[in-house]
């Protein structure tokens, strides 16, 4: 019996810990076998309503889930992050499921809820991997159902030259990350190869706090960190993010931007946090970091100033975030991971609100250039308000949240850049504000066309801004007001669910 | 609830009322609106009345301090809000204005309702700023007012409004986000190890009190190692930038003439009579007395840019046709007034630049509502084609004329008093250099004669132009928004005490922090 139970891995932390995946991961086979017999009129319906039941399920039990620390089998931590990041990417699941039924996707919606279901658990798995191995099929699962996702439009040929671009650029990325893995197996292995323990992050910790500066090792955390840069979009492998962004459905974007990306920054965090605790290559790493974020941004801003498609614009914007995000991570340490998960929850709100109102504006009048939303301000002045909330919540300026979680980033390079006294920290946070001036030359120009158009240029006719939409656009954009003003129960959130991460 | 807090969210109050006005009775929005404008001005009056009793010992008056967001530790920031005279005033001067500014908001007809959000918006914003006692809500205030500006002068301005509009934001951006790093470097010095800073790191009053403490032995930033040294100063200039922009200073005065130009006039008079105070008041309350000691390092320059502005400024306005962009860099012109007070750290020149943020905001709020109420009648600005309005409205060419006077400084009128003492005060200012400095500014002063001359002459006197043949005089409403700005220029002409008394505490109070750094 002994011996037994010593061999059979405990896996009853998956009822406990992990029971919003395993929700998610019985509703694919439910949704499949519910398509073969409901009838053809009605097996779409039932589809969504099997999705987003098990989507809503998992979102309640990942909220009472316990945020304990238990494993399983070593190779998944239901940690704080894992609970953070679960909580986002479901969250994001549900949002891109309500556009899907908007009518977002108009064909083989049944697949979509499967593939949909599928990038949302492996976007969860993809935070609470402990192992390198376990994250490599996390990273792929939620990559695979991203490409099948990007290309759904499927009379549109933009969705599937989406498609196209995202897989080769994903295979390679993913190629790159999984070299590094071995070097890294092959450096953190090397004591104690034969147990599982070679490939956790606490084994990588151990091996990065022992090992003297070594440019193997340095190159090997680079290769992973190129294929989580690209999950991230920042620099310099951002290249696909607004062609994709573009040619897919708005709702599958939205999901890219927020799920994709936070499941991305779980990793870089726990990576991170992993290399440098220790040894000698820790500020090189900090230095590598801030740099590439700062890049990141600057290109993502700059670029964006040129779109006049507003999903280009806001994937742009996304790359942009994806650089503030980073340099929370540059500083390594708790208060920066806190700072991370603070400005996340706050970009869930404020870009899948951007997102789902250019949706609106998408299927309203099938098309998502800037001018389309001329004259919203006096057309749909709820709607018009609400965006302008949204963007400026993204600008960073108060009283809008996304002024809190900036400040608790930059906080950080500061205070960072004074315990070091790192002159480069220093600059690295001025040009990163800077950023933000920038920012707002692109966001504001939504609030132009909607509020600054001249009165004879503004086009007549309804726009219809009602009923679920309406609700969904409060839904997303109260909080941003709300938690501009009081944050402090969502910081303090940020402190628990980021503990002991660094 | 204070009176301070309820003259900073009256506006609010007033705002969600009219966002419940229906879209076919929007004339309601701006009855609300002025009503909202008149209590305002009464709780300013109230405040300000307030600092003239500032009992002794206590530096401000009205206070009141609540937690807002507590994250353990040293991060508290607080609803901290209380006025001293320098404040008061200016809360005073804001709802005086706001109340003419209203009167003269009644001829915008399109999208009435939001207008008039948007101007209460504005005014909560402003009057923050100036009641925060906390770094990070003074930042949240001073914030809160660009996105109603933006929209203020981007949908209901002139023809190139929205360059304008997106300018303005732009570079008042621009110039905050060094406000907001040199927050976070100084919460970052006063928490770090051994600063020895009891107080709360936002608190202004608290990092005031540590600066005088703490000078002689580095500053409020003497924890930065050799190698970075440069911080201290960075940071002074950093939101002197953030200040400056507001001002405005050359170089970053830019913005300012197409804002102005292009904003309908009740904004251009906020914006010259309130909004260009913020950037004064920034460097009086936050600015200088963080960093006494690099003050002094860089009177020179503050001193140099101040001369250059007055100078530069009067050249300028002297160039233009247009009645509004005259008056528009005569602002900048005049606000090189205050720099070249606050560089001389004389009490004199103290005296003087504060006079002068009070006086230019009632004398250059009359110059715009001046300037509008012709264009109302001419639909154009343009100097060349005016002509002998003398004769056709003697009531308004008789207070035009007035405000003129007053603000190229004739003794007996309240410009000159700003002006006198700033001079004053910058020719034996503590640097080397101030007498040079001074001398050339005063060639400002004689610019400043001659393109205001140039444009009495072209406008009031002279033969009528036919187009001009059917104007009216001022009608009711007209006339008593001007009459509110215009007893202060006379009475605090002949009788400036008043007005020194109320802020004669701070004037002190700043001297005795940069007196010893000179010494």
């Amino acid at each position: 019996m002994l011996l037994a139970q010593s061999w059979i891995p405990d896996l009853s932390a998956i009822f406990t810990q992990f029971a919003a995946e395993a929700v998610l991961c019985l509703a694919i086979p439910v949704i499949i076998l519910a398509d073969v017999f409901a009838g053809p009129a009605r097996r779409e319906k039932v589809a969504g309503l099997i999705g987003m039941g098990a989507l809503v399920l998992a979102f309640v039990l990942a909220l009472i889930q316990p945020a304990d620390g238990v494993m399983l089998t070593k190779l998944l931590r239901a940690d704080g992050l894992a609970k953070a990041f679960r909580l986002i990417a479901i969250a994001t699941g549900v949002i891109a499921a309500v556009g899907a039924m908007r009518g977002e996707i108009t064909k083989a919606r049944t697949e979509f809820y499967v593939c949909l279901l599928g990038a949302v658990v492996g976007a969860c798995l993809t935070a609470a991997a402990n192992d390198l191995a376990m994250l490599y099929l996390a990273i792929e699962t939620l990559s695979i159902a991203g490409y099948l996702l990007a290309g759904f439009r499927k009379d549109n040929a933009k969705s599937a030259e989406a498609a196209m671009k995202y897989v080769i650029f994903g295979a390679i990325a993913s190629a790159i990350m999984l070299y590094g893995m071995t070097l890294v197996y092959g450096f953190a292995g090397t004591s104690t190869i034969a147990t599982p323990e070679g490939m956790t992050y606490a084994s990588i910790a151990s091996e990065a706090a022992t090992a003297a500066m070594s440019p193997a090792f340095l190159i090997a955390v680079v290769l992973v960190f190129a294929g989580l840069a690209y999950k991230i979009a920042a620099a310099p492998f951002q290249f696909w993010c607004p062609d994709v962004y573009e040619g897919a459905p708005t709702s599958v974007a939205a999901f890219l931007a927020v799920a994709s990306k936070g499941a991305g920054f779980a990793v870089i965090l726990r990576f991170f946090s992993a290399v440098t605790s220790g040894g000698d290559m820790t500020e090189t790493l900090q230095a590598v970091l801030l740099i590439v974020a700062l890049v990141t941004m600057t290109i993502g801003n700059l670029a964006a100033l040129r779109q006049n498609n507003a999903k280009r614009l806001l994937a742009y914007s996304a790359i942009a975030h994806a650089g503030y995000l980073l340099v929370g991570v540059a500083v390594t340490n708790q208060a920066g991971a806190t700072a991370v998960v603070f400005y996340m929850m706050v970009y869930l709100f404020m870009t899948l609100g951007a997102f789902y109102m250019v949706g609106i504006v998408e299927r309203q009048t099938g098309r998502t250039d800037i001018d389309a939303y001329t004259g919203l301000g006096f057309r749909a002045p709820m709607f018009a308000a609400c965006l302008a909330i949204c963007l400026i919540s993204l600008t960073g300026l108060p009283p809008t949240a996304g002024f809190p979680g900036k400040f608790f980033l930059f906080q950080q390079v500061f205070a960072h850049a004074g315990e070091q006294q790192s002159s480069l920290f220093f600059w690295g946070g001025v040009i990163g504000l800077l950023n933000g001036v920038i920012s707002l030359g692109y966001y504001t120009r939504f609030l132009k066309v909607m509020y600054l158009c001249d009165r004879d240029q503004i086009p007549t006719g309804s726009f219809a801004f009602g009923g679920i939409d309406r609700g969904m656009v409060l839904m997303l954009t109260a909080p941003v007001l709300v938690l501009g003003i009081a944050f402090q129960g969502l910081r303090e959130l940020a402190d628990t669910l980021a503990k002991g991460i660094f | 609830m204070s009176a301070l807090t309820f003259a900073i969210f009256a506006p609010i109050v007033g705002m969600i009322a009219i966002l419940f006005v229906k879209k076919e009775e929007a004339e309601k929005a701006k009855t609300i609106g002025f009503l909202t404008s008149l209590v305002m001005f009464a709780a300013c009056t109230y405040v300000a009345w307030q600092c003239f009793h500032i009992p002794e010992g206590q530096q401000y008056v009205l206070e009141s301090k609540a937690l807002w967001i507590d994250l353990g530790g040293s991060f508290q920031v607080h609803y901290h809000i209380g006025v001293d005279g320098l404040s008061g005033m200016l809360i005073f001067l804001t709802g005086l204005l706001s109340v003419c500014a209203a009167l003269a908001s009644f001829t915008i007809k399109q999208s009435v309702r939001g207008y008039w959000a948007m101007f209460l918006l504005l005014h909560c914003g402003v009057i923050g700023t100036f009641a925060s006692l906390d770094m990070f809500l003074f930042y949240v205030f001073w914030e809160i007012m660009l996105l109603p500006m933006y929209f203020l002068i981007g949908v209901w301005g002139g023809p190139r409004r929205i360059y304008a509009a997106i300018k303005f934001f732009l570079y008042t951006l621009f110039g905050s986000i060094f406000l907001l790093a040199g927050i976070l470097i100084v919460y970052f010095a006063v928490t770090a190890e051994g600063s020895g800073f009891t107080g709360n790191p936002f608190s202004i009053p608290d990092l005031t009190d540590y600066a005088l403490a703490m000078k002689g032995s580095g500053g409020i930033l003497h924890n930065f190692a050799s190698s970075l040294s440069w911080i201290p100063t960075a940071v002074f200039w950093g939101m002197f930038v953030a200040f400056a922009v507001k001002v405005p200073v050359f170089p970053f005065h830019t913005w300012l003439p197409d804002a102005h130009v292009e904003a309908p006039t009740p904004i251009s008079v906020i914006l010259a009579g309130i909004l260009l105070k913020l950037g004064g008041y920034g460097m009086l309350r936050i600015n200088f007395p963080l960093f006494p000691e690099v003050l002094a390092d860089s009177a020179f320059i503050i001193g140099t840019l101040g001369c250059i502005s007055i100078v530069y400024g009067a050249l300028v306005a002297m160039a233009q046709t247009d009645f509004k962009k005259m008056v528009a860099y005569s602002s900048v012109s005049h606000m090189g007034f205050c720099l070249l007070g606050f560089a001389s750290m004389t009490s004199e020149g103290m005296n003087g630049a504060i006079l002068q943020l009070f006086n230019h905001g009632t004398i250059s709020g009359m110059l715009f509502l001046v300037v509008g109420v012709v264009y109302e009648r001419a639909h154009h600005r343009d100097l060349n084609r005016f002509g002998g309005l003398m004769w056709r409205m003697p009531v308004y060419a008789t207070i035009s004329s007035i405000a003129i006077f007053a603000s190229i400084g004739l003794p007996g009128l309240s410009g000159f008093w700003g002006e006198f003492l700033s001079f004053a005060g910058s020719f034996k200012g503590l640097y080397s250099g101030a007498k040079i400095i001074t001398v050339i500014a005063t060639l400002g002063l004689v610019f400043t004669a001659a393109y205001y001359l140039r444009a009495i002459q072209k406008v009031f006197l002279g033969k009528t132009n036919p187009a001009c043949e059917q104007f009216p005089d001022l009608d009711k409403r007209e006339f008593w928004m001007i009459m509110p700005l215009l007893v202060p220029t006379i009475l605090f002409g002949i009788y400036p005490k008043y007005l020194i008394e109320i802020y004669q505490p701070f004037v002190e109070s700043f001297m005795t922090l940069v007196a010893k750094v000179g010494a």
